[in-house]
């Protein structure tokens, strides 16, 4: 759901080119074949936020 | 890039209770994180909730909580079902309000926006910023003129696995993911190549209700991880 709450403030932004995949929490790690990074690769490339 | 001023998403809590006795559909999606009981929704709606408001329960009424993956938005049958029932038609707007967290109400703004619903907002600061204000709250259940739901789907709204797996290689998708750190741990990762932008930074606290920050500092978030000049994006 959080994913919902960001496409939403992204279409307030004037976005109209956001996907929202709903299958995160679930779908994406129940096959170990797709691409993923770890926490720490993640955080290194992103900008840095409240924690 | 600036916030849409012709866009709107958020009704106030004084237009609401302003309007409260139009031909709204108010859902009440109040629901506990999913690692706690499942139940408590239904419990505080019954407990109290807004004039006029029905409660509807996204993994129950709106998920497809079948194996091996639970919690996809329910197809477009069963969805217009359920909308129907709620008294949702094309002429209808639909409010939505969960605890005041933007999580569940922005789930079910996006659903019916997917399948074509325009007229549909989340109610700022949600039950908490409600209540807050003094404004009237109810236990009167009410059984809503069922009405005909037509969906119209809009694909462009939602990834599917296998978009997503293209938008791994693909240099004009920026992915983004949205949740929470122990969240992503837990999970054992995160879509390769993705930028962190949890809603948790979007919604930031104002007491017991979230808001969204300003738009220069979504901006500068957008900025730094390529939003703005991506032009395909996928909030994962």
């Amino acid at each position: 759901m959080s994913a919902a709450g960001v496409a939403m403030a992204l279409y307030l932004h004037g976005y109209d080119n956001v996907a929202m995949y709903d299958g995160s929490w679930t779908e994406w790690h129940q096959d170990a074949g797709n691409p993923t990074d770890d926490l720490d690769t993640m955080l290194a490339r992103s900008p840095v936020q409240p924690a | 890039m600036p916030r849409s001023k012709e866009r709107q998403v958020f009704v106030s809590v004084d237009w609401l209770a302003a309007h409260l006795h139009d031909d709204l559909c108010i859902i009440d999606a109040r629901l506990v994180p999913p690692t706690e009981s499942h139940s408590r929704g239904e419990g505080l709606y019954a407990e109290g909730h807004i004039p006029g408001a029905v409660f509807v329960h996204w993994r129950q009424d709106l998920s497809l909580n079948t194996k091996p993956v639970p919690n996809l938005l329910l197809g477009p049958e069963a969805f217009a079902t359920k909308m129907g029932q709620c008294g949702v038609d094309a002429q209808t707007t639909v409010v939505v309000y969960d605890l005041g967290n933007v999580s569940w109400a922005a789930r079910i703004w996006w659903a019916l926006r997917y399948y074509g619903h325009e007229q549909v907002y989340v109610l700022a600061g949600g039950a908490a910023a409600w209540q807050e204000a003094g404004k009237p709250w109810t236990q009167a259940v009410v059984q809503p003129a069922p009405k005909t739901f037509i969906p119209q789907p809009r694909p462009a709204m939602r990834a599917t696995r296998e978009r997503v797996l293209a938008a791994v290689h693909d240099p004009a998708t920026t992915i983004i993911e949205t949740r929470r750190r122990d969240t992503i741990s837990a999970a054992g990762g995160t879509v390769q190549g993705a930028y962190w932008l949890p809603s948790t930074t979007v919604f930031a606290s104002q007491g017991a209700y979230q808001t969204l920050i300003s738009e220069q500092e979504l901006d500068g978030y957008l900025k730094q991880i390529g939003a703005d000049r991506a032009p395909q994006l996928v909030a994962t």
